[in-house]
């Protein structure tokens, strides 16, 4: 695993800072790293961090939400939006283990949506996996 | 306006600032050309040339132009017929009056006054150099007007008189201050030069003689005359005062001209001399000369900016050009600023407007009771960009029956207003319609994501049902509602139905409950869990408590006292936040969820997330696989499968059919094909 990306980071006005951290976890995989709670102030650098890495190439995504101790609708939405514009054949994995987290993408419905793996090596498996069943 | 006058309040100081500057640059351009004149002309008063005669770089360039005065007065008393020497010309002009006929004098009266007036500004300006001879020739010069003017009889003065009428004619019109300040000046000018002449004890005499000879005419000169030679100057000064001098005073003045500039114009340089040597009376007389003439150009305070401005170096003038530029910069960029903000703030106010008439729209007034229920709803909007996007509505259904809408548009503000009037009146029209909860859901969803664009909704929809006592719910995406009585995490959340738009078909799940009591439902917004006490989620959990302590007071169990509950336990509430409260009579009994309802297509009917609903909605482990599979054969054969587990008291029974809202939209799509056709 190597950073190639830059950092993006944002300051939540609350307490919690936040951070996105983009890593290359294989060839054709990127990471997004968020840590810091996702809401109306932080989902804009998501969108911006997804976007960035959706339009350079075809590249799987995994996001991993380890570090993200709570989602609002509008990151969900930016999440949402993400999956939506996939290419063909691209896949998107969220990495989470937080409790309230997977708790707020089950009652939204959107648990059904991702794949929602919880660890890196799972959502890198279902990416890669999917990958080679797709070619 | 309040604000409003803060905004403008704020940009007040520069404006302020601007001005005054302005007002300071519109002050230095009006003494500009006074200060030039001071610099190119002699000081009005002899105490001025006294001190300009101390500044040794202006005194050669006023030697100079006084030299070329006298030269002038020369050649004006050459045409008169009087000896060229200037030391002469002052006393010829003086003496030449009376001795000329009476056509004659008048126009020799008026070379001699310009003889004078030339004289007396080379004295004026000559007052700055020194030299001591100057003052042997002023009491030489002045000695010989007495002699001549002594002759000097009422024709004399009756002449002088028109000749100064017919000068002033065709001089052209003075005016009145004008003339009241030149007048005092010249009589300032007489009086000091008078007082100079009382110093060296042959000029004094010989002035004192000079205005006694000349104006004897007039009653005042000649009391001036008569008055102790020390104070025939001051004396000079007060005859002046009256504020239309008299002929007298003219006459004195020209005594003191003829005085002067006979003194003065031989060698430009006396006066200074005289002045100088005069200096202990001087300040005695001058200034208080100085006070006593009216007229404004001569006060002091003129006098002192004129002195400010006139020694102002090169310099300083840059520099208060630069500042008046700049000036004028800040004072365009404040003016600039203040329309911006004018115009900022009318187009806040129409952008409040629009969203207050949408607001208005989106939430209705709401009857506080519909049949037996009673009927409340609150909306708090955020206090940042996360404000708009709630909606809510209740109204009356058929057959008693009461329907509730709560929803949440992704995206905030002004994009977000016409989606929550559209998804409010869409859904509003498939309750109305006669669908429950979760088919208007199911119908509605596909348009509305049509026109949602990237946008997406939670919405909760509900009906209560008074004969049966049923409340049925299907949530998109939406929290569920909260029901007193009843555990907050009874209802399954496992396989929730997704929000609208979010490319997922939804309207696949519902909750019905039975309400055999009196209860509180309440639907929510997310923005009343997600709000933060002290960085913690407000949560379900915590509003259901809320709800209960609210509940011991029916009457003040409503919407807004829940949400201000809310308001006051946390510091926090990024989203909006709204409410709406059903209050439902009734006696004892505890509401209890009576059947769960899921809508599987092929793929959902393997999943996961199907197996933990089941799971959670109480289906023996044993018999999930045989379900699954029974729910994907009905999918295979009409693309959905639509489970019931009705949960009463000991195990649930299952219900599988398919889906009963495909057929609607098949029937409604021939329908478009035969209209096509």
């Amino acid at each position: 695993m190597q950073a190639i990306g830059a950092n993006q980071g944002d300051t939540d006005p609350g307490e919690v800072s936040f951070l996105i951290t983009r890593k290359e976890l294989a060839h054709d995989t990127s990471l997004l790293a968020v840590e810091g709670d996702l809401d109306l102030a932080s989902a804009p650098s998501l969108k911006w961090a997804l976007a960035d890495v959706q339009s350079a190439e075809s590249r799987h995504v995994v996001v991993d939400l380890s570090g993200v101790g709570f989602i609002d609708s509008t990151a969900l939405g930016v999440l949402v939006g993400a999956q939506r514009a996939l290419d063909p054949g691209v896949r998107l994995a969220v990495a989470c283990t937080d409790e309230n987290v997977l708790r707020i993408f089950e009652l939204t419905g959107l648990d059904g949506m991702f794949e929602i793996v919880p660890t890196l090596q799972d959502a890198l498996g279902f990416v890669q996996g999917s990958t080679t069943a797709a070619g | 306006m309040a604000r409003r006058s803060g905004v403008l309040k704020t940009f007040a100081p520069p404006a302020s600032l601007a001005l005054a500057l302005c007002i300071l640059i519109a002050l230095a351009v009006l003494f500009e050309p006074a200060a030039a004149d001071s610099a190119a002309q002699p000081a009005p008063a002899p105490t001025e040339a006294g001190a300009s005669g101390e500044a040794g770089a202006e005194r050669s360039a006023s030697t100079r132009k006084a030299e070329r005065l006298a030269r002038r007065s020369e050649r004006a008393a050459e045409a008169n017929g009087t000896p060229a020497k200037s030391e002469e010309a002052g006393s010829g002009a003086a003496t030449g009056t009376p001795r000329a006929g009476t056509d004659a004098s008048s126009k020799a009266t008026r070379r001699a006054e310009r003889a004078e007036r030339a004289a007396d500004r080379a004295a004026r300006k000559a007052a700055g150099s020194s030299g001591k001879t100057g003052v042997k020739n002023s009491s030489r010069a002045a000695t010989g007007s007495p002699a001549a003017s002594k002759g000097s009889s009422e024709r004399s003065r009756e002449e002088r008189r028109r000749a100064h009428e017919e000068e002033r004619k065709k001089s052209g019109r003075e005016s009145y201050k004008e003339k009241k300040a030149r007048l005092a000046r010249e009589a300032v000018e007489a009086a000091a030069l008078a007082a100079a002449g009382s110093n060296e004890g042959a000029a004094l005499q010989t002035a004192t003689a000079a205005a006694n000879g000349l104006a004897a005419s007039s009653p005042e000169a000649r009391a001036a005359a008569e008055t102790p030679p020390v104070l025939a100057g001051e004396h000079a000064v007060r005859t002046t005062k009256p504020r239309r001098p008299g002929a007298g005073s003219k006459q004195l003045r020209r005594t003191g001209n003829a005085a002067a500039g006979g003194s003065f114009a031989l060698t430009s340089a006396a006066a200074g001399a005289a002045v100088r040597n005069s200096g202990a009376n001087l300040p005695a007389h001058a200034p208080r000369a100085a006070h006593r003439a009216p007229p404004a150009k001569s006060s002091p305070l003129v006098t002192t900016v004129t002195r400010i401005i006139g020694v102002i170096p090169t310099s300083v003038w840059l520099l208060i050009g630069v500042l008046a530029l700049a000036a004028l910069a800040f004072a365009t960029t404040s003016r600039l600023a203040a329309g911006r903000v004018r115009r900022l703030d009318r187009q806040r106010r129409e952008l409040l407007e629009d969203v207050g008439l949408l607001q208005g729209a989106l939430l209705p007034e709401l009857p506080a009771r519909l049949g037996p229920v009673t009927t409340t709803a609150a909306y708090r909007p955020a206090s940042g960009p996360g404000a708009g996007g709630d909606f809510y509505d209740v109204f009356a259904l058929p057959e008693g029956l009461v329907a509730v809408i709560v929803g949440d548009v992704s995206g905030h503000g002004r994009e977000a207003l016409p989606h929550t009037t559209l998804l409010r009146y869409t859904l509003r029209a498939y309750l109305e319609a006669g669908l429950g909860p979760r088919e208007a859901l199911r119908a509605a969803a596909p348009a509305l994501e049509r026109q949602l664009g990237e946008s997406f909704a939670t919405v909760v929809l509900a009906t209560w049902d008074p004969r049966e006592r049923l409340l049925s719910y299907s949530c998109a995406g939406h929290p569920h509602p909260l029901l007193s009585g009843l555990d907050p995490n009874a209802p399954i959340i496992a396989c929730s139905a997704p929000p609208i738009g979010a490319g997922r078909p939804t309207g696949t799940r519902q909750t019905v409950l039975s309400v055999p009591g009196g209860a509180v439902a309440a639907f929510y917004t997310d923005g009343v869990i997600e709000a933060r006490t002290g960085g913690e989620l407000y949560g379900t959990q915590r509003l259901s408590d809320t709800l209960r302590e609210l509940e011991r007071d029916a009457e003040a169990t409503t919407a807004a006292a829940l949400l201000d509950r809310v308001r006051e336990q946390t510091d926090r509430r990024p989203d909006d936040m709204a409410a709406c409260l059903l209050g439902i009579s009734g006696g004892e009994g505890r509401p209890v969820i009576v059947s769960e309802e899921i809508e599987l297509d092929g793929r959902e009917a393997g999943s996961a997330r199907t197996r933990r609903f089941l799971l959670a909605a109480g289906v023996a482990p044993g018999e999930i696989d045989r379900v699954l599979a029974s729910a994907r054969a009905i999918a295979a054969d009409h693309g959905n499968a639509l489970l019931q587990i009705s949960r009463g008291e000991g195990s649930p029974r299952l219900t599988l059919t398919h889906d009963n809202v495909a057929p609607l939209r098949a029937r409604a799509l021939a329908r478009t094909q035969e209209v096509a056709l």
